[in-house]
């Protein structure tokens, strides 16, 4: 049974009677006391008691140590002035029980000098570090702010602010990346916001520091449970968890919870940016490789948002109004200085992404790589100078009844030695009559290929639905030798505008023999061939056997690329087809 | 008020008592009225040892907690509600000291005797509370008040625990465990504990860390209910828990 308490015996803990108002029994004081403990996953606060500026004095006389400002897992931060610079400084005491470690001291100083070397505007700059009186010591730029955890506790930011900090993180992310020097413990009590607004990342690889002895030389331990990358279990993280760490934050800042197992994207909890989704869900993939590569990667991505969203917010707040005036001047000159080079004949050529196979059509005729492969009937494709940046397009036999598919034949593709394969088409969305679809993109198992659902060849891929005046994403995929085909469709449906370019890009991910892994979306195009905003989206989506039928497909060697238009369903006249395959990554990025 | 059983707590209804609601409501609203009745329900003890303290008489002070509370809720004093003005523990200590002065005042005038106390009858019988008294004139009013409402905060998030585990369907747990909850060691026989709810030993200490950082939780939660809008949690717990201390 438990001990009881009655109400005239001492309380154990402190040794103080038991007052009369004891809560239920229990010692008023210990209990605040056990409830002023950090309330963290893990919850491991090291067994030693917080020194007093006072007693730690003696051991640092060129400090002057003003107060203690916290503790967590890693140690006890102080705020202190430096007497001969007479500037503020932050002094850091990590793990003192480990101060006997022969390792744990090695490891300290390899640590620190690499953490002395990063200097960068978003990061804590480390000014110094050793042993003083039994203690490793950091002493570290002081940041006047708070961090990322209390501004979450006072305000719930908005999409905006939140988008806001991302790219500050990402740049000096990228900065120790490339120092070969991970964080490990992203989490928003290690993000700094000074008055200024300014975000500065703390604690950079002391996770590693203290991470537990383990024989090699301090690998990757799991950071903050919630924050920590699946791979970090293992021990096998580089860079990239960092990024899935910083996924969890962005989530956090947008909805306020953090992502649990099968989580909800973000737009479907607070109204925000669909794209986010997109940049959310990337972040936190489970397997590494489906990340962003790189921070200044997802800082790309983020940023392009951010504009996005900063132009639209700039145009509707009715109190800027002035200022939007401002804007639409500037605009409007910008405009004509636009249109005067456009006239002088600077353009800009058409963008390749580097490595991708690519068909602009520019020839003025069909090229071998698709002669022969041409469906339904003699000739439904006519080339038309119609196409972006004024050259040639590719158009459906210039009437409403074509449809065709078109087989790119000059190379096949092999799944099992392949990361991932992006398919990207540009459409001028024309009239929508009867057709089904507007445009259908993906992957066949033959020359002959027919993607639609007449038995002969596998294909699969994602095909513009038409529903009524707008369009939705769906996923099919049919066996050669069954039909007719499986679909998925998304629900995220859209508009487009007739005689407006657009571009249906789909990234197909083989995660194993039998599973593959979908995203895409349809963007804007201008008419330079420059891509505008998302407009439609399809989020990254496993399909796999036994439901969908992909076997065949992802087991192949020689898959080939198809896109199959409708004039009826409003994609009259194509332009620029390209192909990227992407190699599996031969090793982790970063090297201990 | 209080001594009437608590409606049973869950984690819904135990985060309504938020102080911000208050502040942030239109002056006579329903809806800023109504959170602060629950408010004034939730922290009616640390008034009437407010008032106990001062006037050191029990049964007074739980009447004159009636008349405050009442006016408090009838009259127009939540105009006097704003956020700059932080804390609820400060707007209500505030506001039950003028309470107290008004009453001194008119206490003191001539008609009601001049300023000279009735002394009462029972005095010193078994029924009155002359220990509490002489054991409370050692605080100050003002920390009397504090640590009441430090140990009301505990005891409110005593309540939701017990209500949670209830939900759970294991009233029993925290009623085995609840020494723990104010540290691991002191109490010795856990295993004792252990035998009685049928755990193994390690599973009854993972148990006793989950109910420990879910009744940290619910004394922040409780805690954050009633700061203002740029209220530190954690400075309002080092309050409360030197007001315990003094």
């Amino acid at each position: 049974m438990a001990p009881t308490l009655s109400a005239d015996s001492k309380c154990p803990l402190c040794g103080v009677p038991l007052p009369v108002d004891a809560v239920n029994g229990c010692c008023p004081r210990c209990l605040m006391a056990g409830a002023m403990q950090p309330t963290q996953a893990g919850e491991t606060a090291p067994p030693i008691p917080t020194l007093t500026p006072e007693e730690l004095a003696p051991h640092f006389p060129q400090l002057e140590i003003l107060e203690c400002l916290g503790r967590g897992g890693m140690g006890v931060v102080y705020r202190a002035r430096q007497k001969s610079l007479n500037r503020f400084v932050a002094l850091k005491l990590l793990a003192p029980e480990r101060a006997d470690d022969p390792q744990f001291a090695a490891r300290f100083e390899k640590e620190a000098h690499a953490l002395a070397a990063l200097n960068h505007s978003h990061i804590v700059g480390v000014y110094d570090f050793g042993q003083a009186g039994g203690f490793y010591f950091l002493l570290m730029e002081f940041v006047d702010g708070v961090n990322l955890r209390q501004l979450l506790q006072t305000k719930r930011l908005t999409p905006k602010e939140a988008l806001g900090i991302v790219p500050q993180v990402c740049d000096a992310l990228q900065c120790a990346h490339d120092n070969n020097i991970v964080h490990c413990d992203i989490k928003p009590e290690n993000l700094l916001i000074d008055k200024a607004g300014t975000v500065k990342i703390a604690d950079f690889g002391i996770a590693r520091i203290v991470g537990e002895p383990d024989g090699t030389d301090g690998a990757m331990k799991p950071g903050t449970p919630d924050y920590a990358a699946p791979e970090q279990v293992n021990g096998t993280a580089d860079h990239r968890a960092d990024i899935y760490s910083l996924g969890v934050v962005l989530y956090e800042m947008l909805t306020g919870e953090r992502p649990k197992e099968n989580f909800t994207p973000p737009s479907k909890r607070v109204q925000v940016d669909i794209r986010i989704d997109e940049i959310v869900l990337r972040a936190l993939e489970k397997m590494p490789e489906l990340r962003f590569a790189t921070a200044a990667d997802m800082r790309h991505s983020v940023e392009a948002l951010a504009t996005d969203v900063a132009v639209k917010a700039t145009g509707t707040a009715s109190r800027r109004r002035r200022q939007t005036a401002l804007l639409l001047s500037l605009a409007v000159l910008l405009a004509l200085a636009v249109a005067i080079l456009a006239h002088f004949g600077l353009r800009k050529p058409k963008r390749i992404t580097p490595g991708a196979e690519w068909v602009s059509f520019d020839l003025g005729h069909l090229s071998d790589a698709f002669k022969e492969n041409i469906q339904f009937g003699r000739s439904p494709y006519g080339l038309t100078p119609l196409g972006l940046a004024d050259t040639h397009g590719v158009v459906t036999a210039g009437n409403m009844t074509s449809e065709a598919t078109l087989v790119y034949r000059r190379k096949s593709f092999d799944f099992s030695k392949l990361a991932s394969l992006e398919v990207s088409c540009c459409f001028q969305r024309s009239e929508i009559g009867a057709g089904p679809q507007a445009l259908a993109l993906g992957l066949t198992g033959s020359l002959d290929g027919v993607l639609s659902g007449v038995p002969g060849s596998p294909f699969m891929g994602l095909r513009l639905k038409v529903v009524g005046d707008s369009l939705r994403l769906e996923f099919q995929s049919k066996q050669a030798s069954l039909g007719p085909p499986r679909s998925w469709e998304s629900s995220n449906q859209f508009t487009t505008e007739e005689g407006k370019w657009y571009r249906l890009s789909v990234i197909f991910t083989r995660l194993d023999e039998q599973t593959i892994r979908l995203s895409g979306n349809v963007c804007e195009m201008d008419r330079h061939g420059n891509a505008g905003p998302k407009i439609g989206f399809f989020l990254p989506r496993n399909f796999g056997e036994p439901i969908f039928p992909v076997r065949e497909i992802l087991s192949d060697h020689d898959v080939w690329v198809a896109l199959r238009a409708h004039g009826p369903g409003g994609a009259a006249l194509l332009d620029d087809l390209q192909i990227l395959a992407r190699p599996p990554p031969s090793a982790p990025a970063l090297k201990n | 008020m209080t001594s009437t059983p608590q409606p049973k707590l869950h984690a819904a209804s135990f985060h309504t008592t938020r102080w911000t609601r208050v502040c942030l409501a239109k002056a006579d609203s329903e809806d800023g009225r109504r959170a602060l009745a629950d408010l004034c329900d939730a922290y009616y003890e640390p008034v009437v040892a407010y008032l106990r303290s001062v006037f050191r008489d029990a049964d007074a002070a739980r009447e004159m907690s009636h008349a405050f509370f009442a006016e408090m809720l009838v009259g127009g004093t939540i105009h006097t509600a704003d956020p700059e003005r932080g804390r609820f523990r400060f707007y209500l200590l505030g506001a039950v000291k003028h309470f107290a002065a008004r009453h001194r005042e008119a206490e003191s005038r001539q008609k009601r005797g001049g300023g000279i106390a009735p002394l009462s009858l029972d005095a010193n019988s078994e029924l009155s509370p002359a220990l509490l008294v002489a054991e409370d004139a050692r605080l100050s009013p003002e920390a009397v008040f504090d640590r009441q409402w430090a140990v009301t905060v505990l005891e409110r998030a005593m309540q939701a625990l017990d209500a949670e585990c209830q939900a759970q369907g294991k009233p029993e747990l925290v009623n085995h465990l609840r020494p723990w909850l104010m540290g691991e060691s002191g109490y010795g026989d856990q295993s004792a504990a252990a035998a009685a709810l049928s755990l193994s030993l390690p599973a009854m200490k993972a148990v006793i860390h989950r109910l420990r950082s879910r009744f940290r939780q619910m004394v922040k939660a409780e805690v954050a209910g009633t700061l203002g809008q740029d209220g530190s949690v954690e400075d309002e717990m080092r309050s409360l828990f030197a007001a315990l201390a003094g």
